[in-house]
């Protein structure tokens, strides 16, 4: 039953959407699609995903779990997946994950003053780098990383803690799973079933920090959402 | 004007390059059978059936893992031998090649005879190969005629006889076009099978039935691979070879300064050659569809092959020609299956040849023979190859360049119940990256592994897999107490004898095991007992430990 005022109201929506459509497929070009569950974490104006040249470093509990899940969204929309110096990395993980294994490649550096250049080398085929930078990474290096990763519109998602100067000189988004819950392991019974973990983004360019409950994995290896909302947290929250 | 065309075909020849035709064995590749034996024929094994169906038929079958690189070097010696008395032989693949057969067939005194000839040279060459013969008019025909010619009786279509030849044949062996067997894996345009898929549905079942439509509805319908299609199944070569012969400036050639022994740099190199070629042919809108590839020792021993592909060779498809050619000329023919053939190689590089080459290699170069104009290629819109998938191929070389073809590696599915040995890698470059649906089906997308776990593999880990998996030379031992403080032991019956508190000194909050396997108990020296528990700390981590022989692993872990 339309009543005049509900039309107008539709007729709004429609103006919005039409609007919003045209701005994210002009800003669509610079990003690359992300899982929906993470959408909260990666929305800005007129587009969700992640942003071309941006370096997203995954850090907390599950950090090579969190950078799969992120990859796997752009990956299965045809973006090449390299893996570089990760030797354990778990492919059956990968693929629950959703990472398509025929974009995958894995790249040892060696020697670690190598790391910048097979990174420099990677940028220039790949749209996404997975890759934990060796200690000996120096800030210098790492801004000439940065650059040319920006300028090819690479994601380098960036795992561990800050053991070197390259995650703190690098990272414009910061992502942390925290506060682990397992399920389905009981005492000498069942097997490991899904994992429960708030995930939580912050960075330069982003005013609060967002966060969100996700299962990382959920029962099908997938990540999955636990069914929490995205809290936006003042700077007084965090704080407190 | 259509050539008459001799084919070569040695069936199952990856279990006679194996050297195990005489025992009821299957060469397999990502779980399938690409091959069996005559013996295993008899016990009911079908090519294409799983691991487990030719077990089921034969338990005590022979199993061989398929090796392309195997296939050819073994070839080498059969090439070899046709290659001495007959010229123009152009190897399809391992396993198949077509000669032109018309100048040949007058010196020999007639077709038949000339097919006998070839066929006895083939069988001195490689003990157990039992070549069949099929001559017809152009390659395509050819091909069919020699698949269903038996080792005794060549079938011979009478020339001219192509079109009539080939009405009533199915049309899969559209498939199986111009020399690509259903099985290799490399070249050849990969629609044509769906093309048969749709053609089957659309009720041309017969070649005929394709032969007689308008060339013109099948391109407006399907493309160029329609009017292919059109040309092969009407008994006309798939496509007419230029009248000219292609300059000999498109040769590329590479001298090495310092010789090289071994095949990886050679092949390195080849790739760069094979790139600057089917460039240089692509800006010029040809396709080379015969190449010839040609290396020289040091010592001046030569090895100079023809390799052929109605639909075009490209960069890729190239250098595994490349790599072929070399694998079995530099290591020689490998022992027991193809080596005794005294009377087959002439001239002065015939010694030498037995045992691989005397000298380093100083020359490679890699001629277009015959070349045609490129149809072209219509880049993915949905699938397909894209943009990306090419940058990604160029990245993939350069990286090569700069760590090392061991260090850039793909993905490929093994199979197995422990984390570290579901899945190998193999070097990138030699993966052929450019057929993706071969390589889903090696990552495991088809071979069971649909990401559900159960699968093939019945006692592997539940889903979710950990996404840290550590190699077994990188796996930490540690240790694993009771709430006594004594180490915890797992008995030969899978019984624990207290439930672990602490591993490495954290707090265990929960567990589950022991999951035992025992792995290939038939074997001694390979036989292995093992059991695998899933742990949680008190910090959330969550890890799966492997005890062996009362020993504790870290196998690899949730984070």
């Amino acid at each position: 039953m339309a009543t005049p005022s509900s039309l107008a109201t539709i007729a709004d929506h429609t103006r919005a959407g039409v609007a919003a459509v045209a701005a994210s497929s002009l800003a669509g070009e610079r990003v690359l699609p992300v899982d929906e569950v993470l959408g909260n974490l990666f929305e800005r104006p007129g587009a969700v995903g992640l942003v071309r040249g941006q370096v997203v470093h995954c850090g907390g509990v599950a950090p090579l779990s969190l950078a799969l899940a992120v990859a796997a969204g752009a990956a299965r929309a045809g973006a090449w997946l390299a893996v570089v110096d990760i030797a354990s990395l778990g492919l059956d993980a990968a693929v629950e994950m959703g990472v398509p294994l025929e974009r995958l490649v894995a790249v040892e550096s060696g020697p670690a003053r190598n790391w910048a250049e097979v990174v420099g080398a990677v940028a220039d085929g790949f749209e996404l780098v997975v890759t934990a930078p060796p200690r000996s990474v120096t800030a210098s290096m790492a801004r000439k990383v940065h650059q040319r990763l920006r300028a090819r519109g690479v994601v380098m998602l960036m795992l561990g803690d800050h053991r070197s100067a390259a995650p703190s000189e690098l990272a414009d988004i910061e992502l942390r799973a925290t506060s682990p819950i397992w399920d389905g392991l009981g005492e000498g019974n069942g097997h490991l079933r899904a994992r429960r973990v708030t995930i939580s983004a912050s960075g330069r360019r982003m005013p609060h920090r967002r966060s969100v409950d996700v299962l990382l994995p959920g029962p099908s290896g997938r990540l999955e959402a636990a069914g929490g909302e995205v809290i936006a947290l003042g700077s007084e929250d965090l704080a407190s | 004007m259509t050539r008459r065309i001799l084919t070569v075909w040695c069936p199952q020849w990856p279990v006679v390059a194996a050297g195990k035709h005489t025992e009821i064995a299957v060469v397999l590749a990502a779980n399938r059978v690409v091959a069996r034996s005559a013996a295993a024929a008899a016990s009911g094994i079908r090519v294409g059936s799983r691991r487990r169906e030719a077990q089921r038929c034969c338990p005590d079958v022979v199993l061989v893992d398929h090796d392309p690189d195997r296939d050819a070097r073994s070839f080498e010696p059969v090439v070899r031998a046709v290659d001495a008395f007959v010229p123009r032989t152009d190897v399809v693949t391992p396993g198949m090649l077509c000669i032109d057969a018309r100048g040949p067939a007058r010196y020999f005194g007639g077709e038949e005879e000339m097919a006998r000839q070839v066929a006895d040279a083939v069988e001195r060459a490689a003990p157990g190969a039992r070549a069949v013969v099929g001559i017809a008019d152009g390659h395509f025909a050819s091909a069919i005629a020699s698949q269903q010619a038996t080792p005794s009786r060549p079938l011979i279509v009478a020339a001219g006889g192509s079109p009539a030849f080939l009405a009533p044949q199915p049309v899969r062996w559209l498939a199986v076009a111009a020399g690509r067997d259903a099985e290799t894996t490399s070249g050849g345009p990969p629609d044509l099978a769906e093309l048969v898929d749709l053609l089957v549905r659309l009720g041309l079942t017969r070649l005929g039935a394709v032969a007689a439509m308008a060339p013109r509805d099948l391109l407006a319908r399907f493309g160029s691979i329609g009017v292919l299609a059109h040309r092969l199944a009407s008994g006309v070569d798939e496509r007419p070879p230029q009248g000219r012969e292609p300059p000999p400036e498109w040769d590329v050639t590479q001298v090495f300064d310092e010789p090289v022994m071994s095949v990886h740099p050679v092949v390195f190199c080849a790739k760069s050659l094979a790139d600057r070629l089917a460039a240089a042919l692509a800006a010029g809108g040809q396709i080379c569809t015969r190449l010839v590839v040609v290396a020289e020792t040091e010592h001046g021993e030569r090895s100079e092959r023809a390799w052929y592909m109605g639909t075009g060779l490209g960069a890729a498809a190239m250098v595994e020609r490349v790599r072929w050619q070399l694998d079995g000329w530099i290591t020689g023919p490998r022992e027991g299956s193809a080596s005794d053939e005294p009377d087959a190689s002439a001239g002065g590089a015939g010694a030498s040849q037995r045992d691989g080459i005397s000298a380093g290699i100083v020359l490679l170069r890699l001629t277009p023979a015959e070349v045609r104009a490129d149809d072209g290629e219509q880049r993915g819109l949905w699938g397909g190859r894209s943009d990306a998938d090419e940058r990604a191929h160029h990245a993939i070389t350069r990286l090569t360049g700069l760590v090392g073809q061991d260090a850039v590696r793909v993905p490929v599915w093994r199979g197995g119940r422990l984390p570290a040995e579901r899945y190998g890698w193999i070097p990138a470059l030699t993966a052929d990256l450019d057929r993706p649906q071969d390589r889903r089906r090696n990552t495991g997308h088809a071979a069971g592994h649909d990401g559900g776990g159960g699968g093939p593999w019945p006692g592997a880990l539940p889903v979710p897999s950990p996404p840290v998996v550590l190699p077994e030379s990188l796996q930490v031992e540690v240790e694993v107490l009771d709430a006594g403080g004594s180490a915890v032991m797992v008995s030969g019956r899978g019984t624990v004898s207290a439930p672990p508190a602490t591993v490495a000194g954290r707090a265990v909050t929960s567990w589950a095991g022991p999951w035992p396997v025992e792995q290939r108990w038939w074997s001694p020296e390979h036989h292995r007992r093992l059991a695998r528990f899933q742990v949680v700390l008190d910090d959330g981590a969550a890890q799966v430990l492997t005890v062996e022989r009362q020993r504790w692993w870290l196998a690899a872990a949730y984070c």
